[in-house]
């Protein structure tokens, strides 16, 4: 009896501890999710209160599947998460390189990670420098190597998406270089060592050894990836505000857009459950996949 | 002993951490953030001043005894430097006002506002303009200010003109027009007389503009352009589409008629007003095309300065900068000494149309339907509309709205501005500039219907779409045209439903 008093009361003190946590999860974060979820089934445009709302069944949701910008919107952010395993390649090579023995090696994990650090509206503006038609680096760079009409980048439907996912390579490279470091010195040495004991060289190394025991930061980093991918936004807003025409509208700024531009708020809590029901489906597959591929030691 | 200790510690922790959690949810009455500040000066000042005020004369009757504060939302810093300069002088009208001004900067200002208000915030005064009045939900957001108007005696149509009909909506008047973004056309005359070009008359046609800009435009022998007949203002800051339904608003086509339906963009000025820019920008060149200033976000003054056009579409009231300009080096002394920078009428649709038409938008104040002092917010709003403009005018530039506003001192005033060291200090005299600048010949217009339905965004995101993609040189004309027409109609059916 004793040990059960003491046992709730230790139950007691424990919720105490969690309770401020909790209740902000409840207040800020449960409330709001439950919010919206009542409010996607409604014509709510927030300023005429909730008298003049009414119910609209799925409206909305059908109203979704026949509107160009949502899917296009959608279509953009696919586009962008397309390029997401190069983003992970690439840094794993960086990581790789970095890792090994090279001059300067802390000066160089310096620069790399330092667009992380640098306030996107700077980024954003310097590659818009950059990528300028008429006299920007890239275009200069490009017809001198013979390419006489080089790319309008950011002023092309074509061109826009390539240029964003040049931005988000440059951008994120520093970052997700760190995270494979990070996997890449919890790789035993005895591996490598058993390896060159059979004769295995650089590639086989790479391929065998280091991909497949890198797999879990792989993974977290592609769940984080699609994530923030869906969530891409302020580099857009500043640098193309989604064209030419819907060329680089993502789903996060057409959200916004529809609830506080044309102030449908029922119509953008609509859009952001299916962005909520596309991540969750992508991740639980990656969950579910993740066992075929994925080595924890 | 010790165990009660700590049970009693973790009791006290967890209540005041959760007391912390919501602290910042309650309305700060008395706090005063970074961004918002608070101004009073009522303890200051003295309540035995007597003297009639324009206020009082009009008819205001405010209660001397009632004590209230009145807090003024706004997204310009400008008016924060106005305020600041220029409360005390409220004060000495009002001594119980106290004023609050909670700056909102940015580009979501009517977003914020929105969610302050549903959100329960004690709003009085709201800043608004012409392109961010929320018209589609008006009487959701303001209070009409008809009736108060009526109750001093308020003429306001006789006071400010049309410009009123910018924040009016279903005849109900939302705003007090305070201040005016008068379009005009700057020119570099340098370019001119290399180019043995006359300067602008008041008659001149939008045909002739687009022909003038062809000549001024420069190339060098790879066929790059060197210099750019003219630029847009409107061509970055409000969209493509923004830029074109301007032109065609000359012609009197605006993209809905009065009863709220659509306009068909089949409509020959439409079509002309389309056609200008688009040879202008993909085929003679003489304005950046988008790409370029997308790519490049030009400032349409500070590269104009530059020499990279001779000519700009933008606002008459640049000319109340030029000083500050020449301070900051964006403007050459030598260039400004020599008065290269012309300032001419806007162009007309045709040799029928009426000359000096120009396009001026307004930006001034609505009062909150929350506020529980619409009169002392009405009175806040009157002196701020006429008083309050005047007496800052030597360091806060605007060009009135208000008929009532004496321009002679106004003009004398807009000579002085505040140097690096925050002295005011006079500056040139342009008087020959601020006399087109206020010329009260000039007629203007604006489109009434374009923001006013709640389906107006939408159907203008459409058009802005499809003329992006034709700048863009993604589509050709024909299927840009279609495809605009065939989305907004789509547009404007499903969102009228």
């Amino acid at each position: 009896m004793a040990i059960s008093r003491k046992k709730v009361r230790n139950t007691i003190e424990g919720y105490l501890f969690i309770f401020p946590n909790l209740l902000g999860f409840l207040v800020f974060t449960l409330f709001s999710v439950v919010f919206s979820a009542v409010i996607s089934f409604t014509n709510w445009d927030m300023i005429t209160g909730f008298s003049e709302m009414k119910f609209i069944g799925l409206s909305n949701y059908i109203d979704l599947f026949k509107d160009n910008w949502f899917i296009d919107s959608i279509l953009n952010n696919l586009f962008f998460i397309a390029f997401i395993p190069l983003y992970l390649f690439l840094a794993l090579l960086v990581a790789v390189v970095v890792n090994g023995s090279i001059y300067f090696n802390k000066t160089v994990r310096t620069i790399l990670y330092l667009p992380q650090v640098t306030n996107v509206v700077i980024v954003s503006l310097v590659w818009s420098y950059l990528l300028r038609p008429n006299g920007g680096i890239i275009n200069n760079i490009l017809m001198s190597i013979g390419i006489a009409n080089p790319p309008q980048w950011l002023g092309s439907t074509t061109w826009v998406k390539p240029a964003m996912v040049l931005m988000s390579i440059w951008g994120g490279l520093g970052y997700n270089t760190i995270l494979y470091l990070a996997g890449l010195q919890s790789i035993p040495k005895d591996l490598y060592e058993a390896a060159d004991i059979d004769g295995a060289g650089i590639l086989k190394k790479f391929f065998r050894i280091t991909i497949p025991m890198v797999s879990p930061t792989t993974f977290f980093m592609l769940i984080m990836g699609i994530i923030g991918s869906f969530q891409m936004w302020s580099n857009i807003q500043i640098l193309t505000d989604g064209g030419p025409g819907t060329a680089s509208t993502v789903i996060g700024f057409y959200i916004y857009k529809t609830a506080f531009q044309y102030g449908k708020m029922g119509y953008a809590s609509s859009m952001a459950w299916i962005l909520f029901i596309i991540v969750l489906v992508v991740t639980l597959i990656q969950w579910r996949g993740q066992k075929k591929w994925v080595n924890y030691l | 002993m010790s165990k009660l200790f700590k049970r009693v510690c973790c009791l006290s922790l967890a209540v005041a951490m959760t007391a912390t959690l919501f602290v910042g949810c309650g309305e700060k009455e008395k706090e005063n953030t970074s961004s918002e500040t608070k101004a009073t000066v009522s303890e200051k000042t003295d309540t035995s001043a007597s003297a009639k005020t324009a206020e009082e004369e009009k008819g205001f009757k405010i209660d001397p005894s009632k004590k209230c504060t009145i807090r003024f939302y706004t997204s310009a810093a400008l008016n924060k430097t106005e305020m600041d300069e220029n409360l005390p002088e409220f004060n000495k009208k009002y001594p119980n006002i106290t004023v609050e001004t909670v700056l909102l900067p940015g580009a979501d200002y009517l977003a914020k506002l929105k969610t302050s208000i549903v959100a329960g915030e004690q709003i009085d005064v709201i800043e608004v303009s012409t392109a961010n009045l929320e018209r589609a939900q008006a009487g959701s957001m303001y209070m009409p200010l008809n009736d108060l108007a009526d109750k001093v005696g308020m003429d306001v149509q006789k006071e400010y003109g049309d410009y009123v009909k910018q924040l009016t909506v279903d005849d109900k008047l939302y705003g007090i027009p305070k201040y005016l973004a008068p379009g005009g056309i700057w020119y570099n005359k340098k370019h001119f007389d290399e180019a043995g070009i006359p300067y602008p008359t008041p008659d001149w046609t939008w045909d002739e503009f687009f022909e003038i800009a062809k000549k001024l435009t420069k190339k060098d022998a790879s066929g790059k352009v060197t210099r750019y007949g003219f630029y847009d203002w409107s061509f970055m800051s409000g969209g493509v589409a923004a830029t074109i339904n301007n032109l065609a608003l000359f012609g009197g086509w605006e993209m809905f008629n009065d009863d709220g339906t659509l306009n068909s963009i089949d409509d020959p000025r439409y079509k002309k007003a389309v056609e200008s820019y688009y040879n202008a920008a993909m085929v003679d060149k003489s304005i950046p095309d988008i790409a370029t200033v997308t790519a490049e976000k030009l400032h349409y003054m500070y590269d104009m300065y530059k020499g990279r056009w001779s000519m700009l579409i933008s606002a008459r009231n640049t000319a109340l900068f030029f000083d500050i300009h020449r301070q900051n080096g964006q403007l050459t002394t030598e260039d400004d000494d020599a008065g290269i920078y012309g300032l001419a009428y806007m162009p007309k649709w045709d040799k029928n149309s009426p000359s000096k038409q120009s396009i001026d938008s307004v930006g001034g104040d609505a009062i909150c339907k929350n506020t529980k002092n619409p009169d002392e917010a009405f009175a806040f709003i009157y002196w701020h509309t006429t008083d309050c403009l005047l007496g800052s005018s030597k360091i806060a530039h605007r060009v009135p709205a208000s008929r009532t506003v004496d321009t002679k001192t106004l003009m004398d005033n807009w000579t002085y501005y505040k140097n690096k060291d925050g002295n005011i200090v006079k500056g040139k005299d342009r008087a020959d500039l601020y006399k087109i600048l206020l010329d009260p010949e000039i007629k203007p217009i604006f489109p009434v219907n374009s923001y006013k339905y709640p389906y107006s965004s939408k159907v203008n995101d459409e058009l802005n779409k499809e003329m992006s993609l034709l700048f863009a040189g993604e589509k050709d004309m024909a299927k840009a045209l279609a495809d605009a027409k065939a989305a907004m109609q789509k547009a404007y059916e499903a969102e009228k439903k």
